[in-house]
């Protein structure tokens, strides 16, 4: 009896060793184990130990005693209205709004994009992403330019008043209303790419079959593509949703001036304050907060059956007919998206040429922060080594930082597809899925201590872009997974077997088959990865040292100099590395992004 | 593995540790810094020291960390510093990190945050004065840290506006009905040096009761601990315009044609005469003009450059080092020191209060409680 019982558990066990997803999966969890569980326990640990600033409050303690005192703060005491609830609420709204509302355009336009003949399709794409390449503040800046009023303390007339005489209510130019608006405009992107190449892979007999059956078109969409395109939307849904929880930029310049606070604005308060303590409180709920709803998702997919869309047989490809509004309707979508997408990157450069800030007469344009020398001790954007040094630096890690999210994308994205349902895949999911919470500054931190010494037979990466890379890696983590995930979803399992009836080697299955069936999600993972990472700031501003600046953080020091020239050419210097990357992206993979 | 992942765990979790006594005294003997810094320094031997030592690494929170640079270059073109401009709370949690990992690279700071310096660096900071400015940096600038320059804070408003006399003549006019959603804050939790403004004079009673009397004609009746703490409930309860920066205040201050008045720091002043803003500070105001907010100059203890560290102070304490700030609206904290720039001459006539180091470090905590809880 106890033979067979020790039989019967031990046997699949040493089977399972032996599976491919398996083994890659074991593989993902001990590097997420090393680069993200113990920097979140490191933060986990601190919310509990008294930080050195607070030991007036606590004479005869010491810094490191465990205490309670910061969840107390934070949860239950006079401030944790003001610092806890109230953000929450406001974050909560903020997160559901813009998500929804991303969700339903980006996926509309994924739809229109991928799977009818409408035309502009490429501009149309390169609008939807132009705004996600832009660093955060800018179209945030740029709303404000648009619309704030004389009314408002703040002073000047924006740009609106100024042309038409219109002046709009306050709630348009500060506070939850624009936040939403301004996050939609920014990150829409990640709904309509992973749809989109979700879409694009779809057999499209599937389709064709509904439509001879005399299926309508709202049937088929509904009956048809969405069931199919379910994990891109789950995925996009929790990237977005993510994203919204941790979001700074957008609330910290339109909800401050109305004195909405966000969670994340909060928390960056209490850091640049020093109260590292109830910066980690807020970490760890906001991980919570995420944990919980990637586990609800992920139960929602784990019960779906299958979700392969990509199987071995081709299909053709045609596109649903708009019909005579075609043209029209082309027209209306370019504009919609054209605006946010050219609107701040127009006004940013038409402020990297003026002398001054909007002085438009003929001798208030200059070419000096671009090309100049000594201006007030800086020399122009392209003639500065400095600057070209950042500019390299900044290629170059997102470049490799680009190249190992793909390897991560596939190995975690294949480890979670196989093993969909069993626990090591909802656990790769979910730690993949951490580092997108912890706050930029708190995680830089994190490596900093881990990485600044040399451990074990490694020698100390302190002051070396291989620190940055690996760092930004980690942080990029979760476009990686999530982008794999969904493309190893859609290959269906039979064709890994057809392959394996062919050769027992399954790096040869992995090359010749899995890697080019997910080549969309691959790029996506790659170009994703690669935008965040140069346009990264909170993180990589605790990592770098003289020599291997990035663009971000030489731009910060501009703005502070009230030199936004400057700082506006750097921003669309950032625009044309990000651009080099996608061609990049797509001369490896051929496919249009 | 098990081994490199335990030492990977318990690595962060190491407060940040204060150099160990010997090591320290170690260093600064090597250094000559501190208890042994000589009477006279021989400045050639400093520079052939400094020769042989890796490049000086030095954090500011200013963004013209590297003009200063270029002039030192000029005279010691062999010698390699490398400047890096960065905020506060990363420029401190950083050193806190490298510290408390052994590392020690940074070696000169230069930050506005005397709160924190002190909070998290006492033990470690050096303030190292060159024997030649030992007479003209007074004694409160030296200790406990070397005020570099200065970045004076007071109240500002429209000259156009009000072209012939302040608005302002006395600090609590601020809290009168005259002034309701009157006055600009850049929110001190945004903003270090308008938060030290803000600590500093919560922490004064009796200037501030004084002035209250002269203003009101009557006695204070107080709900808080001190008439400043009072004067800040107060403003609070007045309805203040709470923006995102000092820039914000400056704009709006140049755009306004009505009753406004905002806080600002004095350097924010260099965009006036380039006609982007258009403001300037209340004169003869009681109890006083202005909060002296130092700006300090430290060496890091255990770094690997004290003597080209010490060739940097020398030169950023000298008229052209210091230029780059001196000139734009930081006064020096040299008593010798004149401005060159006419704009910047009426600093020398505002009245001034400085900061008690001993009171920031006290209360600002309470301080950034309480205006959370009462904005």
């Amino acid at each position: 009896m106890t033979i067979s019982l020790d039989h019967r558990i031990s046997r699949p066990w040493r089977q399972n060793l032996r599976r491919p997803h398996v083994i890659v999966g074991v593989v993902v969890l001990i590097v997420l184990f090393a680069l993200v569980i113990i920097p979140v326990a490191e933060i986990a640990f601190e919310s509990l130990r008294l930080q050195d600033r607070d030991l007036r409050r606590f004479p005869g303690a010491e810094a490191g005693d465990w205490t309670l005192f910061y969840w107390e703060r934070v949860l239950a005491s006079p401030l944790s209205q003001r610092i806890f609830y109230q953000p929450l609420i406001n974050t909560m709204i903020v997160t559901i709004g813009y998500t929804a509302l991303s969700m339903v355009i980006g996926v509309a336009l994924a739809w229109l994009v991928a799977r009818t003949d409408i035309p502009f399709k490429g501009l149309i794409s390169a609008c939807v992403v132009l705004p996600y390449i832009l660093p955060a503040w800018t179209i945030a800046l740029a709303w404000t330019t648009m619309f704030r009023t004389d009314s408002q303390t703040l002073g000047a007339a924006g740009f609106l008043q100024t042309v038409t005489g219109l002046s709009v209510p306050d709630w348009v130019t500060f506070g939850l209303f624009p936040i939403i608006l301004v996050m939609v405009m920014n990150y829409y992107a990640y709904a309509y790419l992973l749809t989109t190449a979700a879409l694009s892979s779809m057999n499209r007999q599937l389709e064709e079959a509904a439509m001879m059956h005399g299926a309508s078109l709202w049937t088929i969409i509904r009956r048809v593509n969405l069931p199919l395109v379910l994990p891109a939307l789950v995925s996009s849904f929790v990237l977005t949703f993510a994203t919204g929880l941790g979001a700074f930029g957008v609330p910290y310049l339109l909800g401050l001036p109305a004195d909405v606070q966000v969670m994340a604005t909060y928390l960056y308060t209490s850091t640049t304050l020093g109260r590292y303590g109830d910066a980690y409180v807020l970490t760890v709920i906001l991980i919570a907060m995420a944990g919980v709803t990637i586990l609800l998702t992920s139960r929602m997919i784990g019960l779906r059956q299958s979700f392969a869309t990509l199987t071995g047989k081709a299909g053709s490809s045609n596109l649903v007919p708009l019909g005579r509004y075609r043209r029209a309707i082309g027209i209306g979508v370019v504009t919609l998206v054209g605006i946010p997408a050219f609107l701040p990157l127009g006004l940013m450069a038409l402020q990297s040429v003026q002398t001054s800030i909007g002085n438009f007469t003929w001798a208030g344009f200059t070419l000096d922060y671009w090309v100049g020398t000594n201006i007030r001790g800086f020399d122009g954007v392209l003639v500065d080594p400095r600057m070209q040094r950042a500019i390299w630096n900044t290629f170059f890690i997102s470049l490799v930082v680009g190249v190992i999210s793909v390897l991560a994308a596939f190995a975690a994205g294949y480890a979670v597809a196989k093993g969909r349902g069993t626990r090591m895949a909802a656990l790769i999911e979910q730690l993949a899925f951490v580092p997108y919470l912890v706050p930029g500054v708190a995680l830089g931190a994190v490596f900093l201590a881990m990485f600044s010494g040399p451990i074990g037979p490694f020698p100390s990466i302190y002051g070396t872009l291989t620190l940055l890379i690996l760092a930004c890696f980690v942080s990029q983590l979760p476009f990686a997974v999530r982008a794999g995930t969904t493309a190893m979803m859609q290959i269906a399992g039979e064709l890994e077997e057809a392959g394996a009836m062919h050769t027992r080697n399954w790096l040869t299955i992995a090359r010749r088959l899995l890697i080019p069936l997910a080549r969309r999600g691959l790029l996506v993972a790659f170009v994703l990865t690669f935008i965040s990472t140069a346009k990264e700031l909170n993180l990589v501003i605790m990592l770098v040292t003289p020599r291997t600046e990035m663009l971000s953080t030489v731009a910060i020091g501009f703005m502070d100099l009230a030199m936004e020239q400057f700082a506006n050419a750097i921003a669309l210097v950032l625009v044309a590395i990000t651009l080099v990357g996608a061609l990049i992206a797509r001369m490896a993979g051929g496919a249009k992004l | 593995m098990k081994h490199t992942l335990i030492a990977a765990l318990a690595a962060p979790l190491a407060f940040a540790a204060p150099l160990h006594a010997q090591q320290f005294e170690a260093w600064m003997q090597e250094a000559q810094m501190g208890d042994f810094a000589p009477a006279q320094e021989d400045w050639d031997a400093v520079l052939e020291a400094a020769l042989s030592e890796p490049p000086l690494q030095v954090y500011m929170t200013s963004s013209r960390v590297n003009q200063p640079i270029a002039t030192f270059n000029e005279i010691y073109p062999d010698l390699v510093v490398e400047g890096v401009n960065i905020p506060a709370a990363e420029m401190f949690e950083r050193v806190r990190r490298e510290r408390a990992s052994g590392n020690f690279n940074i070696g000169l700071l230069h930050a506005d945050d005397p709160e924190r310096y002190l909070q998290q660096f006492g033990d470690a900071l050096v303030s190292y004065v060159p024997p030649e400015f030992m007479d003209v940096i007074p004694e409160n600038a030296r200790n406990p840290l070397l005020t570099y320059r200065y970045l004076p804070t007071g109240v500002t408003y429209n000259p156009a506006t009000f072209p012939d006399a302040s608005p302002v003549t006395n600090i609590w006019d601020l809290t009168t009905e005259e002034f309701r959603g009157r006055v600009l804050i850049a929110d001190p939790l945004q903003t270090g040096s308008i938060l030290t403004y803000f600590v500093t004079l919560a922490g004064l009673h009796d200037d501030m009761a004084a002035a209250y009397e002269a203003r009101f004609d009557a006695p204070i009746e107080l709900r808080e601990e001190t008439a400043g703490m009072e004067w800040a409930r107060r403003l609070l309860e007045n309805d203040p315009v709470i923006v995102g920066g000092t820039r914000d205040v400056a704009e709006a201050i140049t755009n306004s044609e009505d009753l406004l008045v905002g806080f600002n720091n004095f350097s924010r002043m260099r965009e006036v005469p380039t006609g982007r803003y258009n403001f300037t500070f209340a004169m003869d105001m009681a109890p006083f003009d202005m909060v002296n907010l130092p700006t300090h100059l430290t060496v890091m203890a255990g770094n690997p450059s004290p003597n080209a560290a010490k060739l940097f102070v020398r030169h950023l304490l000298s008229d052209e080092g210091g230029a780059p700030w001196f000139e734009e609206g930081n006064p020096s904290s040299r008593t010798d020191w004149v401005p060159q720039t006419e704009w910047i001459q009426p600093i020398l006539q505002h009245s001034k209060v400085d900061v008690d180091y001993d009171h920031l470090l006290a209360a600002t905590d309470d301080f950034i409680d309480f205006w959370t809880i009462n904005r």
